[in-house]
């Protein structure tokens, strides 16, 4: 997975694009060095001491992981669960349409 | 005269307060627990170091299943069964205060024993309905249920009825609610009632993480869907500073639930 989004942000780094993460793990301290060791940079919103159990995944009922938005410039929800290929042909997509 | 007897009661608890002091007790519930899961990460660490060796994966190879018994059997296991003692012996040295109330959560929840189970549920019913302590119980008490079966059932409605705390129900309603929706042999009016328990579950909870876990489904449904405008989420990034998605706004967004395991 990391490997995907990693070249996904590269890619876009000039683009007006984000990759807006929610972060299940409880344990913070851990991630850090987690986020280090794998050159994870892109900004994460933390779903808290809970975990998987915490506010932001329950109030979207999420109950699988990764599960994945993919937004418009509006603000619209266009594409979920788009992994991959998928992923890039849809933000490709929705790039170009306010280029 | 009574003035002595003033001092006199005072000396008394002083004597026995280092056990019951409340710090105290958690002090010592919090290093118990440290200990429990630094044995558990030795545990997994030393069967994941057993999978990397060349021994272990010859025997995989060649499906010696008795081999494979026999090398895992050199890594100390946790003793979940000494730990379970120092659990009690916890809840004992501080029973009938609220310091017990840790260590006989853990036992209801943890100890995977159906007696250790059933007896410090039964305890924290007896002895601290009264304490919004248990509302960590109540928010976890699904985790009971293999340990405690059929039996599982009352104890999480005693807590729904009794506890004098709205989050205390609120999970405990929560909790009967969704194992009833899970359970295929529940009767129809079993599944009715605990519908019911869920919308008094939203109710004592409304504004906290638990109403929104509740609402969730229909959150999906009506929020969620492709060509919906979507909703904003605001909290705190991994080095908690705060923010909101709706500061992308403009941007192409692609928004990644995801974890590192």
């Amino acid at each position: 997975m990391y490997p995907h989004e990693r070249s996904l942000v590269k890619r876009l780094a000039n683009k007006p694009f984000a990759l807006i993460g929610v972060n299940s793990d409880k344990d913070k301290v851990a991630l850090a060095e987690r986020r280090k060791a794998e050159n994870i940079t892109w900004r994460s919103f933390w779903n808290g001491p809970k975990g998987t159990s915490g506010p932001l995944s329950a109030k979207w009922n999420v109950h699988s992981w990764p599960t994945i938005y993919v937004i418009d410039a509006k603000g619209v929800i266009r594409y979920k669960n788009v992994r991959g290929e998928k992923m890039d042909a849809a933000v490709d997509e929705l790039l170009a349409e306010i280029e | 005269m009574y003035r002595w007897i003033w001092p006199a009661a005072v000396l008394i608890p002083i004597g026995v307060l280092p056990a019951q002091d409340p710090n105290a007790a958690k002090a010592n519930y919090d290093e118990l627990v440290a200990e429990l899961e630094a044995a558990t990460t030795a545990y997994s660490k030393a069967v994941r170091a057993i999978t990397q060796t060349d021994e272990y994966k010859a025997l995989r190879e060649s499906r010696d299943r008795e081999g494979l018994t026999k090398l895992m059997k050199g890594v100390t296991r946790v003793d979940l069964k000494g730990f379970i003692a120092r659990f009690q012996e916890g809840a004992k040295e501080y029973a009938g205060t609220d310091g017990a109330i840790d260590y006989l959560t853990w036992l209801t929840l943890h100890s995977g024993d159906a007696e250790v189970s059933k007896t410090a549920a039964a305890t924290l019913l007896a002895d601290h309905i009264d304490s919004d302590k248990l509302e960590p119980l109540a928010e976890n008490l699904h985790l009971a249920k293999r340990a405690m079966g059929a039996e599982w059932q009352s104890v999480c409605e005693q807590l729904a009825e009794k506890s004098p705390h709205d989050m205390v129900r609120a999970w405990a309603l929560y909790r009967c609610a969704t194992m009833t929706a899970r359970d295929r042999d529940a009767s129809a009016k079993d599944k009715a009632a605990a519908q019911e328990g869920l919308a008094e579950a939203a109710k004592l909870a409304a504004g906290t993480p638990l109403a929104d876990m509740i609402a969730a489904p229909e959150f999906q449904k009506n929020r969620l869907q492709i060509g919906m405008e979507v909703p904003d989420i605001v909290g705190e990034d991994l080095d908690g500073i705060p923010f909101k998605l709706s500061d992308y706004r403009g941007k192409v967004v692609v928004i990644d639930f995801w974890g590192d395991w």
